[in-house]
């Protein structure tokens, strides 16, 4: 089971150098066990630019999330999460 | 900072795929302290010499190579180690752009093998073999495919190439590529794959996709995902490598071993057969030495014989003495251009037409010792039959050893804007609009163009028309594909793929090498300029109508350059048709100038020239000559070298004289300044000559200052001047057609009219010039006609070829005709089947008035006789007799106007003139002997419209009417009134203030009015301006 956020849910993330190493979401408190991959997307700049790098990332207590930072703004979503 | 070097980047010599020049791309690399660059791009090596010149300077190794597309498609990269190594990315290349369509490449299968010596081979990018096997998820195939390459390359020359752009599989990728490795026992190394120096370019880059592809940007299929394409530096390489460090140090690795460099110099050169076993140089010095010399020739002769020796350039000498000797024999008019005309050998050899002691020319423009260039001998011949020299060089040489320079169409304003446009979705129709509205070489600052804010209004504002502005910009300038060179041949006695690739050109059985002129003179190669010049056609045209009616012996060489006659025409400017200097700009200064032998046609064809310093040249020179100044110089020493231009420094050879009259310089160190001056950035390049000028010129006894305001005066005009030697050939041209207007006006017309287009005038207004030379003009005619423009005594029979299309029917209906006039349309029709278009068009043009049937019943007729055809079973038409009304003289004018531009019956003012008189409005001569400061009005068809950009904003206008032509100045503010009346009416009428200047006589406008002109007298006055 996956749950989508087609538009990204804005979450607050910390990083370690350029990968995040923890995050809240839904009140609680995740931390990133493994990065499994990143990806980044650069396009559609002369429509509507997305400039994204995507996490898809493991915590600790066994969630498999993807997240991604918006690299205009540098803020950060979560796009998608596998049950 | 971890060390890396790029091994696989493409510059914008992939054609529509990278952005970048290989210029860019060192700069990008030297800036991030990278020691060394390859260069990769697809099947070709167009950027080489600017890449190894620019490394060079920047103290960047160049490293050479391609990215190979292979007969199944797919890529592979190549670097070269070795001269070896070049010859065979050269022969595979070549190999492989024959295998293809023009402008792709696929290199057959099994030619690989036996080209691998000298070269080192990466895997290549997702498109290479092993990577593209992989993503298809057969290790099986992808396994082989290293073998295979493995097997061919060997273990040394042989690396796996892993690229890493955060794409979502390309950790996987990497991952199967490192174990594939692990298996075989391979080395892997990292490459960017760039596309473009700097990340923003990744724009334009997909702007390039999206024109390859043809297809708007939201629909193109081949976008590359993201931006990570450009210049990296180890750094931020080292991250995405970091499981596998070994990658980037096998980048310092192969690098060092990549030593090739590319200079090598001259071309090894075809030996022409010589006598008797002479040597080249013997025979050389035979040639020039056939008849009786001076001995200050002598002299000369054996100073240039030298350095072409030394030069190692005898050979290229008697390879273009035997091209000019077989034009000579076939009767192809020729003659040398540029700066061959400083080289007495040039002149005894028969290549050059000016005897450079004639005028004061200086050999070491041409060659010297000191200068590191290659020299290049240009040759204008009869553009109707270069084709015949092309293909005896080729002939004489084979394909293997003969080849035309290649040259690059690149993006200009215009296209350049509709391309962008087109990526980002703008409607075709509003793009065409744009892009007609700017200038054609404006390339920056498109949103401040006022006249495309005119097009386009608040649009230009929007979003997407602001990117389509941004891109457009950034695309100018890049190449587009490649075309050919306008005649530059390289000729080798090597076959000459060994040295550079050749790939198959547009025409059929022509190649080009994958270099430009440019490129071939950095590689140090020597190339010959077969150019077609359409003037030599007029004049050999003309030479034949003269020598079948006038004279059968008669010869250009037996005319002297010094008749009165000739400059006295062109003195009074009577010189449309007459070569260089015809031009509204020269038609401006010639009776100021008053040429009045042959050294004057040499400063006028130098002097009056657009640039930003001709007023500060022309206007000063124009008043010494007339006594209003007088002539100064800058210091008594340069007396010498200025006199003849006045104290002006006009000619390259004077700044050559100049720098070795004031500060002693060389010959040789003269023209290296020289070519500073001209450079792109003077003031770098002159850097290094302001002290050892100031130097030498104190030494000469120069005060300071007077030393820096000579040097400051070469640094102001030498930029500008005219090679003497280039223009003393010209004039030669000059003379020659002005004699043939002088004497033969009608012949030279009708030669004009054949060789169309080119020159500064249209048909019409050279047809209006000979009618006002009292030259009888006869129009198109079935019967008359030939299938060209011909002349006998004073009378021009204007030729079938006139009508626009008829191409080769021209000659089928003189074929046709023979002995036997056509007697009515049916009989016409029934010899000649045309199409109707192109019979229509002879009707209208009075081609058939010759029967004495009206024009609209010949159309009507020939609507039957079609009918006729097209239904041979249908009963027959009954048809009534129809009166159709006669055509006016105004409409058979219009008529003949709208198929050949003209007509040759009368002026279209002829019949307004009554009108045009009763109200005050005058004609031409009438204007030009009106009053300086005169309000006037005249009325004119406009025949010239110029704006040039460094007459800031002011626009000259030309009106002709049946007795001449005036020229008209507009200024900017008045000219805004009226651009769409100018731009749009043919014929105006124009009011304002008469300006005499000497002889020169101008109107300065006040107001421009569209003429309706007045119908017959069966419609309504129209109304009056």
């Amino acid at each position: 089971m996956t749950r989508l956020w087609r538009d990204g849910l804005p979450l607050a993330v910390w990083t370690e150098g350029d990968l995040p190493s923890r995050f809240h979401w839904q009140g609680q408190a995740h931390t990133v066990e493994r990065v499994t991959d990143h990806w980044r997307i650069d396009s559609g700049w002369w429509r509507f630019h997305v400039w994204r790098d995507y996490f898809k990332l493991v915590t600790r207590s066994g969630l498999v999330v993807v997240l991604y930072r918006d690299l205009d703004s540098r803020r950060w979503y979560v796009l998608r999460l596998y049950d | 900072m971890t060390d890396y070097v790029e091994l696989h980047c493409h510059s914008y010599y992939s054609l529509l795929d990278g952005t970048s020049s290989p210029e860019a791309l060192v700069e990008r690399a030297a800036a991030l302290g990278m020691p060394a660059l390859a260069l990769t791009d697809h099947d070709g090596i167009y950027g080489a010499p600017a890449f190894a010149r620019t490394a060079r300077e920047a103290g960047v190794h160049a490293i050479f190579g391609a990215e190979l597309t292979l007969h199944d498609d797919s890529h592979l990269t190549l670097l070269v180690e070795n001269a070896t190594g070049w010859a065979n990315l050269c022969a595979l290349i070549t190999a492989g752009r024959h295998n293809a369509d023009k402008g792709s490449a696929k290199l057959p299968a099994g030619v690989l093998e036996g080209h691998t010596t000298g070269l080192i081979a990466l895997s290549g990018c997702r498109q290479g073999r092993i990577a593209r096997a992989l993503l298809h998820g057969d290790r099986k195939m992808a396994f082989q495919a290293t073998h295979d390459l493995h097997d061919l390359f060997g273990a040394a020359h042989f690396f796996i190439e892993m690229q890493q752009h955060y794409l979502p599989d390309d950790r996987w990728l990497k991952c199967e590529l490192l174990a594939l490795s692990a298996r075989l026992n391979l080395p892997y190394v990292a490459t960017n794959n760039v596309h473009y120096a700097s990340r923003e370019q990744h724009r334009l880059q997909d702007v390039l996709v999206s024109i390859r592809e043809n297809t708007p940007l939201d629909h193109a299929l081949n976008l590359r995902p993201n931006s990570e394409y450009f210049l990296k530096s180890g750094d931020e390489l080292a991250p995405l490598f970091a499981d596998c460090p070994e990658a980037l140090i096998n980048t310092v690795r192969i690098a060092q071993r990549c030593q090739f460099t590319l200079d090598d110099g001259l071309q090894s050169l075809p030996l022409i057969a010589t006598p008797d076993g002479m040597t080249a140089d013997d025979y050389l010095r035979h040639l020039c030495s056939n008849r009786n010399l001076t001995e200050r020739e002598q002299t000369q002769l054996e100073y240039e014989l030298n350095i072409i020796h030394a030069s190692g350039l005898s050979n290229y000498f008697l390879v273009v003495w035997d091209i000019v000797r077989f034009a000579r024999e076939q009767d192809i008019l020729c003659q040398g251009r540029g700066s061959a005309a400083n080289s007495l050998v040039a002149y005894r050899l028969g290549i050059s037409p000016i005897h450079p002691f004639d005028h004061g020319l200086v050999f070491e423009r041409f060659l010297s010792s000191e200068r590191q260039v290659v020299p290049d001998i240009d040759m204008d011949f009869d553009a109707e039959r270069r084709e015949e020299v092309i293909q005896y060089v080729y002939q004489k040489y084979g394909h293997a050893g003969a080849a035309m320079a290649c040259t690059f169409v690149t993006f200009r304003a215009r296209s350049a804007l509709r391309d962008a446009g087109k990526a980002l979705g703008l409607p075709l129709d509003v793009l065409e609009h744009a892009s007609s509205a700017l200038d054609a070489y404006q390339s920056r600052d498109l949103g401040e163009s006022t006249a495309l804010r005119e097009a386009l209004g608040e649009r230009l504002d929007n979003a997407v028309w602001s990117h389509a502005l941004a891109m457009a910009e950034q695309l100018s300038g890049l190449p587009r594909h490649l075309g050919i060179h306008n005649g530059g041949m390289v000729i080798s006695a090597a076959p000459l793929s060994e040295r550079v690739p050749t790939e198959p050109a547009t025409m059929a059985d022509r190649c080009v090498v994958q270099w430009d002129k440019d490129g071939l003179e950095d590689a140090g190669m020597v190339k010959i300029d077969i150019l077609g010049l359409r003037m030599l056609s007029v004049l050999a045209d003309c030479a034949a109508i003269i020598r079948q009616h006038d004279d059968p012996a008669f010869r250009f060489e037996q005319l002297t350059f010094d008749d009165p006659a000739v400059y006295a025409m062109i003195r009074a400017a009577d010189t449309i048709g007459v070569f260089q200097v015809e031009s509204h700009a020269q038609i401006q200064v010639l009776p100021r100038l008053k040429p009045a032998i042959f050294n004057d046609l040499i400063v006028s064809i130098s002097l009056i020239r657009p640039g930003p310093v001709q007023g500060e040249m022309v206007h000063p020179y124009l008043r010494r000559r007339a006594g209003i100044e007088p002539v100064v110089y800058p210091h008594p020493l340069l007396e010498a070298a200025l006199s003849e231009t006045l104290g002006v420094i006009l000619f390259q050879e004077q700044v050559l004289k100049v720098a070795r009259d004031a500060a002693g310089f060389s010959a040789g160190q003269g023209e290296l300044l020289r070519r500073a001056l001209g450079s792109k950035d003077p003031q770098a390049a002159l850097e290094r000559f302001q002290t050892p000028f100031l130097i030498g010129a104190a030494e000469r006894g120069i005060d300071p200052e007077t030393a820096q305001t000579i040097f400051d005066k070469l640094r102001a005009f030498g930029g500008y001047s005219f090679p003497k030697s280039h223009a003393a050939s010209f004039a030669v041209i000059v003379y020659r057609s002005a004699w043939l207007k002088r004497y033969h006006p009608a012949a030279f017309a009708a030669a004009l009219l054949n060789n169309q287009p080119m020159g500064f005038w249209s048909r019409a207004v050279i047809v209006n010039d000979a009618k006002r030379h009292d030259i009888t003009v006869q129009g198109v005619d079935v019967n008359r006609s030939a299938a060209r423009c011909a002349a006998e005594q004073n009378v021009i029979r204007l030729g079938l070829n006139l009508i626009n299309g008829i191409g080769k029917n021209a000659e089928r209906i003189v074929a046709a005709r023979g002995d036997q006039p056509f007697v009515d349309l049916a009989d016409f029709c029934r010899r000649v089947p045309l199409p109707r278009r192109l019979t229509e068009k002879l009707i209208l043009a009075g081609g058939m008035d010759g029967w004495g049937i009206s024009r609209r019943d010949l159309l009507w007729r020939l609507g039957e006789l079609a009918s006729d055809d097209d239904n041979p079973l249908a009963l027959p038409l009954i048809s009534e007799p129809v009166r159709l009304p006669a055509l006016t003289a105004d409409e058979s004018l219009h008529m003949e106007a709208g198929v050949v531009g003209f007509s040759p019956a009368a002026h279209p003012l002829t019949r307004q003139r009554h009108y045009l008189t009763q109200r005050g409005i005058l004609t031409t001569t009438a204007m030009t002997r009106a009053a300086d400061g005169a309000r006037v009005r005249v009325a004119g068809l406009l025949v010239m419209h110029q704006a040039p950009p460094t007459a800031k904003g002011f626009h000259f206008l030309t009106l002709e009417d049946e007795f001449g032509m005036v020229s008209i100045i507009v200024r900017p503010q008045v000219y805004v009134h009226y651009r769409k009346i100018v731009r749009h009416a043919p014929l105006l009428v124009i009011s304002g203030t008469v300006q005499h200047e000497g002889d020169v006589v101008n109107l300065l406008a006040k107001e421009i009015k569209a003429w309706q002109g007045f119908q017959s007298s069966s419609k309504k006055e129209s109304q009056s301006p």
